[in-house]
């Protein structure tokens, strides 16, 4: 670990450091009051819930039907898997694993960090510690983000916040698991753009992969490899309780990963740009 | 005690060879010259030294160590400066200087304040604002701020205007005189001619010579032009004389070696001028650089 460095990879990150906590509180308070509004009229929320194409939205975002609950807590777990939500979420991570390796090598300022004294392990180890600070953070947010929405709209249910730091903690795991996966990558190519690529390639085959297979028999063998497979937020409000299995798959595969683009980054030759 | 060696060196890049089996030896306090055309391997020497890439065969020690395997602890006393160095844009020149004096145990300090003001450099700007040469001059001053002990530099000239280049050649001479060691590449002949005592040239991934710049004087041609008194012809030429063009009353030729016996025939010939110019290493390092089929590499 050194300290200037994990200075410099958070530097470089500074305005996404300050744009995507903003836009997730945003996007939270706003959920919150989309909460009130919908809550207007339970009885049309409640039959459009059951249109069979929704009910199949639902099952593939969620991991479960809403099955008649309707409590603010339970609706509530759509913004931790909105797209605007899990998109901020991925750029902030994306932007740090891919600029931390790929990006250095892509635009030659490798040759400056890599011609210090210092390891690549500890190259790896601290841009590492570095994203998955922000990572484990940004998967909190969230809750401070509705609790804000609360304070503002004072709306007339409360959220149980009992049962959503699970999903918090789900999400932490989530993206811990994927920015080991994006670090090795980052660590195994030379220009940021293809590490992003195929990350992004990547979570897209594994989120068709999950879609398909909520209606698609021959295909629900493969929903293991889905990363929404082991992000269920509305079972885990449920049973208020952390999904210790899915954390533990998600923690496992990107552990896995990292250390084997540890390994590889060690060993791999540096390109002049 | 050579503080660079190499031994059998070599990497490839798939079935392309990039560098042949170099036997290098850089010994300590010198300011060494690499030389050799574009392509020629230097660039995957330096890489390879600094264990930036990994030898495909073969072996090297840098003050003593492994640049693979002792990177960290070694580096700490190597200087780099890349060819096409890429900084960080976003960064000032103060904060790129402080993060990179900072990583390495913020050791720098009165130093780094004298190459600054020696280089005449203006740390307030963003490094994205800066000219090329301001990049080179903020690249030098990283190079040299902790006073290494081995300095590698990639073709540091370019885009340095001739002040600023004086100013470099001053300080690497007053490493040198420190017992530092300068690896010095390039392929501009007349700045290694001006600055390096030894060079080694490379050409296709081999090393083809490696010698002290006195001694390839020495070897060097001097170009000869005399003008004969009318009268009888002159003696034969010595055997070292390359005549190229030979009239009644003027001959014109290289010549290689000590000078005596060139003196001795002059003394015997009716000569009425003669103009022995000084050795040209231009032309030897020419013919380094030409392949076998004797073209230009």
């Amino acid at each position: 670990m050194n300290l200037a460095l994990f200075r410099k990879t958070l530097r470089d990150a500074r305005w996404l450091l300050i744009g995507v906590p903003l836009g997730v509180l945003l996007f939270d308070v706003a959920a919150i009051r989309v909460l009130i509004e919908g809550a207007r009229d339970l009885e049309f929320l409640r039959q459009w819930l059951e249109r069979p194409l929704v009910q199949l939205l639902v099952r593939t975002a969620l991991g479960a039907d809403f099955a008649g609950e309707l409590t603010p807590t339970v609706l509530v777990t759509f913004a931790f898997v909105h797209p605007l939500f899990l998109a901020l979420l991925y750029t902030l991570l994306l932007a740090m694993t891919s600029n931390a390796l790929a990006g250095e090598i892509g635009r030659g300022t490798a040759d400056l960090l890599l011609t210090l004294p210092l390891s690549r392990s500890t190259v790896y180890v601290t841009t590492s510690l570095a994203w998955a600070l922000v990572a484990a953070g940004a998967a909190w947010l969230p809750l401070p983000g509705l609790w804000l929405g609360e304070q503002i709209f004072q709306p007339a249910s409360r959220l149980e916040y009992h049962r959503l730091w699970p999903v918090a903690l789900n999400l932490m795991a989530l993206t811990l698991g994927v920015g080991g996966v994006a670090m090795a990558i980052s660590g195994a190519v030379s220009r940021r753009g293809l590490a992003i690529g195929i990350v992004l390639a990547g979570l897209l085959l594994s989120d068709i992969v999950h879609f398909v297979a909520q209606f698609w028999a021959a295909v629900r063998p493969l929903r293991v490899v889905g990363v929404m497979h082991y992000y269920r937020p509305l079972p885990t409000v449920r049973a208020a309780t952390p999904p210790w299995g899915d954390m533990a798959v998600l923690l496992g595969v990107g552990l896995a990963a990292w250390l084997a683009g540890w390994w590889h980054f060690r060993r791999r030759d540096i390109p002049a740009a | 005690m050579d503080v660079v060696a190499t031994f059998g060196l070599t990497k490839r890049y798939g079935a392309r060879a990039a560098l042949r089996d170099l036997d290098l030896h850089v010994p300590a306090g010198r300011l060494f010259g690499f030389l050799g055309p574009n392509g020629a391997g230097k660039t995957t020497t330096l890489r390879l030294l600094l264990g930036l890439m990994r030898a495909t065969a073969g072996r090297a020690a840098v003050l003593g160590r492994d640049p693979w395997h002792d990177g960290p602890t070694l580096r700490a006393e190597i200087g780099y400066l890349p060819g096409d160095l890429r900084l960080y844009e976003r960064l000032s020149g103060r904060e790129t200087l402080a993060f990179l004096d900072a990583v390495r145990g913020r050791r720098a300090g009165a130093e780094l304040r004298r190459l600054v003001e020696r280089f005449e450099l203006d740390l307030s700007r963003r490094v994205g604002a800066y000219s090329r040469g301001m990049k080179q001059k903020l690249g030098l001053i990283a190079a040299l701020m902790h006073r290494p002990q081995l300095l590698i530099l990639d073709e540091p000239t370019t885009a340095l205007d001739p002040l600023v280049r004086a100013t470099l050649y001053e300080e690497l001479r007053a490493a040198t005189a420190e017992g530092r060691t300068v690896l010095f590449s390039s392929h501009t002949l007349a700045e290694v001619e001006e600055l390096c005592d030894e060079v080694a040239i490379l050409r296709d991934g081999r090393l083809i010579e490696q010698e002290r710049i006195a001694v390839l004087r020495q070897r060097a041609v001097r170009h000869v032009h005399v003008l004969f008194r009318p009268g009888p012809p002159p003696p034969d030429p010595p055997p070292g004389l390359t005549v190229a063009e030979r009239r009644p009353d003027s001959l014109r030729g290289a010549w290689r070696g000590p000078l005596e016996p060139l003196l001795a025939w002059l003394a015997a010939a009716p000569v009425q001028d003669v103009a022995i110019a000084p050795p040209d290493l231009q032309d030897l390092f020419l013919a380094y650089y030409a392949d076998e089929n004797g073209r230009a590499a």
